[in-house]
């Protein structure tokens, strides 16, 4: 053990301290946002998949008028098809805890989306009474063996509490329209065996299909998504049902939402860490080579004395070990158990997912190692040079850098630059390395600070967009899913509204062919469209609009042709793409009614924007009536939606502005620390200390000038990345006003200008004999 | 007495991007086991790159350095290393002690090098600095810090000391007490001590005298009479 070196190195940390917690902040960070964001995605990966596993989660979701025996048979003979159950849902209202709806599914079996018994009796075929879901239980007060009056459609029944359950197909269970978020404990699912259905003849609406060849739940791949497909596509063979539509496993909601959250969370690792651990990096360079050098002596006494090359550079190698090592812990550590907790709060309170825990992934350990790797490289390529002498020659003073601006001195407009420019570019050509690295401080900091105003403002623009803009009715009226178009025409009368049909379709366009949304519109005004630069723009008559975001992902241009199909039915309907609009919700097709009348289809609204005010009982009176949202309703919806990721944003711009202080005080102290002989033979020849601060200043300016415009660059294309992460179903406006511009300029320069003030400071006390020593 | 040291036609060019500089060249000389050596000259006549190139901390450029028999010119720098730690200790005109280690600890280091050393408190008692152990660099005199060094340098109980400079930033008094110290070093302990100076009274103490100038050795005196450092006249 090198006792006395180590004890050398604690004191050398703490003299220095400052500089040091550069390295020990960076790696830090780099892990306090790896360990968040990896234990949130793991720990959700993780819960999810265990009980998508233990619940046997269904590979293929179908949906129809009803379900015959023949039906199912069929089905369960087809190739690739292990099993198959029928559920029969239907929507009413418990009535004897106050006035609650309920989603009632009838079971013949249970080997598939297995109920989760968390209280009470599992369930077995036969039974009688009722499983409801848990946090309706805990939040209503209801307990094992109490009486539930249930009345559905003209029925009235009661049934007896069994059980307390979990179903994986609700994890994000959103009863009707009247709730625009989960509201757990306020509605309710619940399961009964088919035998106690209410009415006469039982309706098979559901069927859960579990695949023989697919046995991954969280971690599809394309082998398992194309098994997933084709066995689709023998159902819909086999099965001839106008009504039906069948999902995969991927595209149910409660899957689809958590893949998205999980889609955010990577971008986040994908992004945050690496930056971090490049600025750790750069941390340890530019300590670690004033270190040295301000240790010069010191190394080269220690070798002087025997120390070995190896020794000397174990030694200095250490200091970066240590301090990584330690930022690397504590960062994993508050990030898995602090923010990790804090963001997997989010997890818990949207998705019911039972029993979920926090994970780590091997990312944190591995991501760990090679920081300190990379740090421990950094600090061995700054100082080997030096250390690699020998021993007198490292004992004798440096000799000054001696070179001039390069070939712009060449240039006539040399000779009319002024002292200052003309020494600041000198200076900024002889330690390019050293400007690269002051530059790359700026860049990081100031995209971290574009992206996330950037992000801020998009999301915070979200509301006004939506609601404002292109959705402006006061209210929402949603016509319940069993009543026609001719109970949806006479709401819109009485209210005045403007009724809108929006729908699943598969659109296929040149690439691809997906899921989308098919909106139709009636006449009317309370629904508008944006091009894709913010301008308002009509829906032709007869003419396909196509949202941006899906003309993307299809290939898809103005004029094209573009065929689509509502799942459940055989029609193909084509239409031509008159122009491309821009939304934040709903990518897909908007036609007018008359146009999709044309084509024969069946106009079936369920939406209906009125600017006149329901009664708030309406919902309640109306059976034909499911739900009436205001504005007001939708947007805090979509600012409690939205509120996490706000929050994340601070986060990330106070992180931003640490890292971006830590980063440039570092390289500052740095570069101050070169320039000292410079600054000290400015001051011998009489040069004012504000002066020689001014000229100090001036470079820093030009140097966070140029970092800041690139960092703007790197930021817009992060806010894009996040942004499209953030929910795959929306998007956001890319024309930012000036307000996150102004802002990252505006604090890079304030940081830079205040880190360059507090080091300029010593110009004044610098001690010019000591300064000019070892200049020969 | 045994040859302890032998260069044999040494030279060493020093080479500043494409300038040349010769600062030795064509350099004989044997000391023996046990004497104090004195090298004189001018500054800059390579006084210490003869010094620096005896105990292994900078490379010949050209001819054979002995040490005990054993070529040092031909060792890599891990066999280098090695011969510093065991058998060189060196004493530098400022001192040299790690600014962020006390006394004692700028000793101790020398336990870092793995090798077997004296009590690293005897070493500071020897130079008369027991009571100064705890003192960092920046709490001592000028000649309290060359005693750490020397203390340093002689923890190690290393059969060569060199000494560049010892007393160079010293006033007189000092001076003569650390050269006293030196002397001893030589007399009681027997080691053998090749010092540089530009100060031709040191002459006086040394059993041999080499006299170097514009990068080579011009003379060698072999001292029939030594003076004690304290006769000095200074
Ligand atoms: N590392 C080096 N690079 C270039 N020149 C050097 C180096 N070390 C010493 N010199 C030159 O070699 C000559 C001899 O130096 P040195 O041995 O230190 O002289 P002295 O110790 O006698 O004053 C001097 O002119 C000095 O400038
Ligand atoms: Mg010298």
């Amino acid at each position: 053990m090198k006792k006395i070196l180590i004890k050398k190195m604690f004191r050398d940390l703490r003299i220095n301290a400052v500089q040091f917690f550069a390295i020990f902040i960076m790696c830090h960070l780099a892990m306090l946002l790896l360990g968040a964001f990896d234990a949130d995605n793991s720990g959700r990966l993780y819960s999810a998949d265990r009980y998508y596993r233990e619940t046997n989660f269904a590979d293929l979701f179908l949906t129809s008028e009803g379900f015959s025996k023949e039906d199912i048979q069929d089905i369960r003979q087809i190739e690739g098809v292990k099993d198959a159950e029928r559920r029969a849902s239907v929507i009413g209202r418990v009535t004897n805890i106050s006035d609650r709806k309920i989603e009632l599914n009838f079971l013949e079996s249970d080997n598939i989306c297995r109920l989760y018994t968390e209280k009470g009796d599992p369930y077995t075929q036969g039974m009688s009474g009722i499983w409801i879901d848990r946090h309706f239980a805990e939040k209503q007060g209801i307990g094992i063996g109490d009486t539930l009056s249930i009345s559905c459609k003209d029925a009235t029944f009661s049934e007896i509490v069994r059980g307390f359950v979990d179903n994986s197909e609700h994890t994000n269970f959103i009863i009707d329209d009247t709730y625009l978020d989960t509201e757990y404990g306020e509605y309710c699912y619940a399961f009964l065996d088919a035998s106690e259905y209410p009415f006469d003849d039982i309706s098979f609406d559901k069927m859960l299909v579990d695949a023989a060849n697919v046995d991954s739940q969280i971690n599809l791949d394309d082998t398992d998504r194309e098994e997933l497909k084709k066995v689709k596509l023998s159902i819909l063979d086999t099965v001839s049902k106008s009504s039906m539509s069948v999902i995969m496993k991927y595209e149910q909601s409660g899957y689809e939402s958590q893949m998205s959250d999980c889609n955010f969370n990577n971008m986040m690792i994908m992004i945050f860490p690496p930056l971090f651990t490049m600025l750790a990096a750069l941390s340890t360079v530019t300590t670690m080579s004033r270190l040295t050098a301000k240790q010069r002596t010191v190394i080269g006494t220690l070798k002087a004395l025997g120390f070995s090359k190896k020794t000397v550079i174990f030694h200095y190698v250490s200091y970066s070990v240590f301090l990584s090592a330690i930022g690397c812990i504590t960062g994993a550590a508050l990030g898995h158990f602090v923010l990790g907790s804090w963001l997997f709060e989010d997890f818990i309170e949207y998705y019911s997912v039972p029993d979920s825990v926090l994970r780590m992934s091997y990312k944190v350990p591995l991501v760990a190692a090679m920081i300190i790797v990379l740090a421990v490289i950094a600090n061995y390529l700054s100082c080997r040079n030096l250390l690699v002498q020998n021993a007198a020659v490292i004992l004798m003073p440096e000799a000054p850098k001696a070179a001039g601006a390069g070939s712009i001195e060449k240039l006539k407009i040399w000779n009319k630059l002024s002292f200052a420019t003309r020494w600041n570019l000198r200076d900024i050509n002889i330690n390019k390395l050293r400007s690269l690295m002051g530059i790359f401080g700026v860049v990081i900091c100031s995209s971290i600070l574009m992206g996330a105003f950037g992000i801020q403002e998009s999301i915070g623009y979200q509301d006004t967009w939506l609601y404002g803009d292109l959705k402006p009715a006061a209210y929402t009226i949603t016509v319940s899913p069993d009543y026609g178009y001719s109970w949806a025409y006479d709401i819109a009368r009485e209210y005045n509204g403007q009724l809108v049909m929006q729908t699943d379709a598969e659109i296929t366009g040149r690439d691809d062919s997906r899921l989308f949304t098919l909106t139709v519109v009636d006449e009317g005004n309370l629904l508008r469209f944006h091009n894709t630069k913010g301008n308002y723009i009509t829906l032709p008559d007869y003419g396909a609009m196509i949202s941006e975001k899906a003309a993307d992902t299809l290939g898809i241009s103005v004029g094209d042709m573009v065929s689509f199909r509502l799942p459940g039915e055989k029609k193909e309907y084509s239409v031509n793409i008159a122009k491309i609009h821009k939304t934040p919700e709903a990518q897909g097709i908007v036609i007018s009614r008359k146009y999709y009348e044309s084509l024969h289809g069946e106009f079936d609204p369920k939406i209906i924007y009125t600017n006149m005010t329901p009664p708030d009982t309406l919902a309640v009176e109306l059976k034909e009536v499911s739900g009436v949202n205001s504005r007001e309703k939708y947007v805090a919806a979509l600012k409690r939606n939205n509120a996490s990721t706000a929050e994340l944003v601070y986060v990330i711009v106070v992180i931003g502005i640490i890292i971006g202080f830590v980063a440039m005080y570092n390289t500052g102290v740095l570069s101050f620390a070169e320039k000292m002989r410079d600054v000290a033979t400015l001051k011998v020849l009489g040069f004012p200390t504000n002066k020689i601060r001014w000229i100090l200043q001036q470079q820093n300016l030009f140097i966070t000038g140029v970092g800041t415009l690139i960092g703007i660059g790197v930021g817009l294309v992060l806010i894009r990345v996040l942004m499209n992460s953030l929910d795959p179903s929306g998007d956001f406006l890319v024309d930012l006003s000036a307000t996150p511009y102004l802002l990252a300029i505006l604090f890079s320069f304030v940081v830079s200008v205040a880190v360059n003030g507090i080091i300029s400071t010593k110009v004044k006390s610098i001690n010019m004999v000591e300064a000019l020593q070892g200049v020969k | 007495m045994s040859e302890l040291i032998r260069f044999e036609n040494v030279g060493k060019i020093y080479k500043t991007g494409s300038v040349e500089y010769i600062a030795l060249h064509d350099v004989n000389l044997s000391i023996d086991e046990g004497e104090l050596v004195v090298v004189l000259g001018p500054s800059g006549s390579g006084k210490s790159t003869l010094l620096n190139l005896l105990g292994g901390m900078d490379t010949a450029t050209t001819g054979k350095i002995f040490f005990a028999q054993t070529e040092i010119t031909a060792m890599d720098d891990m066999k280098l290393s090695q011969f510093r730690a065991i058998s060189v200790g060196v004493v530098f005109q400022f001192y040299n002690l790690v600014p962020t280690l006390t006394a004692l600890e700028n000793v101790s280091l020398m336990q870092d090098l793995g090798i077997s050393i004296m009590d690293p408190m005897d070493a500071l008692e020897m130079v008369g600095l027991g009571d100064k152990k705890d003192s960092f660099p920046s709490q001592l005199s000028g000649g309290q810090q060359q005693r750490v060094s020397i203390a340093r340098a002689i923890a190690k109980q290393p059969r060569l000391l060199l000494c560049d400079e010892p007393t160079g930033a010293l006033d007189t008094g000092t001076g003569r007490e650390v050269l006293k110290i030196l002397q001893d070093q030589c007399r009681v302990h027997k080691r053998t001590i090749v010092m540089v100076t530009h100060n031709s009274l040191f002459a006086e103490v040394a059993d041999k005298v080499i006299y170097v100038k514009n990068g080579t050795v011009v003379d060698v005196k072999e001292n029939k009479e030594v003076k004690d450092a304290y006769d000095l006249n200074w």
